[in-house]
């Protein structure tokens, strides 16, 4: 009989020895380099799990004389989320063959129809499985991290309920709820009623669509009752078997603040030029007139003296107007 | 034909150093001052005549009767047939110039301060020329 090159690390959780032994004789016709640990009991076997080993593959026996059936099962795959684990039954229970399955076991074997083929199937399949459900595990988790992590607020609402159905950190950060309030929630809890409706039908325009994003902003209600702006994306997914849309909301309150201070601040500037043009224009204007007319020689003496004085007043006039446009220019900050 | 010209301003110093000016460049021997519009729509209206023009130099920022209003004022007297008006401003936006040109009376814009020579060139102006000649 030819022999695999694979190493197998294997745990076997049998109290019976006699099968412990056949298990491991028929699995060394198939392979080359195997090394086998033995637990008699799930107090054993526990140990083992969670020490230092590394497991291909664990064999669990469903009936130990410390624990047995679904709670065995259960208390095992709750240890080791990720080595795939084949139960071997003496009874026909198929009920619990099928639920275990459901639990997440890979495989069951009847003892009594073991043979070394069966067994060298049963493992190299449960195997490939594994590595093909980590994949999966990764991507998902990868996608999952994607929505979790994302500095962008995110949640997903039922289409039909309008229930929340998942919420991201950053969401619960912006809100204010805690996850589990959140997902007893419904949207118009984060509203004003006076807003709800405005989004009740902006979302109608998104409803045959994949992807939405809208040229407004919206408003918000925290917990706190304190509103803020966001913008917000919205997809169609399916999520959980429902019919439901993602939303990405970008929070734009703070940047809105900046806008209204800047135009504070460009309204004070136009005002500024209308001083400018008019208000300090005016005195310099009767200044440079003075002037031009002292410069004719066509006044006499006590005219000239006059008009000296009154270039005095005038300057003064244009200090003030230089003062009031210096107090306009203080900068304008966002109102918190 | 004769010119008679007036200069309405609410600043005295501004109608002191323009009736300097007028005189000194020989733009009129003999302008008239009013510091409020009122005041001076009442004259027109005592002195117009057929043989004569009012040359108006208006200041646009006056209290009580600005210079827009004064000229909607002169057009409803009737009395804007008799006048030739050069709109001045100390301001240097643009926006009052455009505005000036809407009025059939304005022939001109004058940004302060009034100068020999800015008179000089407004003796030129195409309704005065025959008068300067």
């Amino acid at each position: 009989m030819t022999k695999t090159e694979k190493v197998l690390e294997l745990l076997i959780v049998e109290d019976n020895f006699g099968d412990y032994t056949l298990v491991k004789e028929y699995l060394e016709e198939h392979f080359k380099y195997m090394t086998c640990q033995h637990a008699i009991n799930y107090e054993e076997a526990e140990v083992l799990l969670k020490g230092e080993a590394k497991f291909d593959v664990i064999f669990l026996d469903l009936s130990l004389p410390d624990l047995s059936g679904k709670s065995l099962v259960k208390k095992v795959l709750s240890i080791e989320g990720h080595t795939p684990v084949i139960i071997l039954t003496g009874s026909l229970n198929l009920d619990l063959c099928l639920e275990s399955l459901q639990l997440g076991v890979s495989d069951y074997l009847f003892k009594d129809e073991l043979n070394p083929n069966a067994l060298f199937k049963s493992i190299n399949y449960t195997i490939e499985k594994q590595k093909q459900r980590l994949k999966i595990l990764e991507s998902e988790k990868k996608y999952s991290d994607l929505f979790h992590l994302s500095p962008l607020p995110m949640f997903v609402y039922d289409v039909e309920t309008l229930k929340f159905l998942d919420v991201n950190s950053a969401t619960i950060e912006l809100f204010g709820y805690k996850k589990e309030v959140f997902l007893g929630m419904s949207l118009h809890q984060i509203f004003f009623s006076k807003d709800m409706d405005a989004f009740l039908g902006a979302l109608e325009q998104t409803v045959h669509k994949d992807s939405h994003s809208f040229d407004d902003y919206f408003s918000y209600k925290k917990k706190s009752g304190e509103e803020i702006n966001a913008e917000i994306t919205i997809k169609t997914i399916i999520f959980q078997n429902r019919k439901a849309k993602l939303v990405v909301a970008k929070d734009i309150t703070e940047r809105l603040l900046h806008y209204k201070a800047l135009a504070s601040q460009n309204e004070k500037l136009k005002q500024i030029a209308w001083q400018q043009s008019h208000e300090m224009r005016s005195p310099a204007s009767k200044i440079l007139g003075i002037v031009e007319l002292l410069n004719t020689g066509a006044c006499s003496k006590k005219e000239e003296g006059l008009l000296i004085k009154e270039i005095g007043n005038t300057v003064k006039e244009l200090d003030n107007v230089i003062r009031a446009i210096t107090k306009n220019t203080k900068q304008i900050q966002p109102n918190k | 034909m004769n010119l008679e010209v007036l200069n309405v301003d609410d600043d005295k110093m501004v109608l002191f150093i323009h009736e300097k000016m007028m005189i000194h460049s020989e733009f009129s021997s003999s302008p008239k001052s009013f510091e409020d519009g009122y005041n001076t729509l009442t004259y027109i209206s005592e002195h117009k005549s057929d043989d004569k023009k009012f040359v108006i130099f208006l200041d646009v920022n006056m209290p009580n009767l600005d210079g827009w209003d004064f000229m909607d004022e002169l057009e409803k007297r009737e009395l804007d047939g008799y006048c030739y008006i050069f709109v001045v401003t100390s301001s240097i936006d643009t926006s009052d110039k455009e505005k000036a040109a809407t009025y059939d009376a304005a022939i001109g814009f004058v940004e302060k301060p009034l100068s020999i020579e800015s008179l000089k060139n407004l003796k030129t102006t195409k309704e005065l020329l025959p008068f300067f000649d």
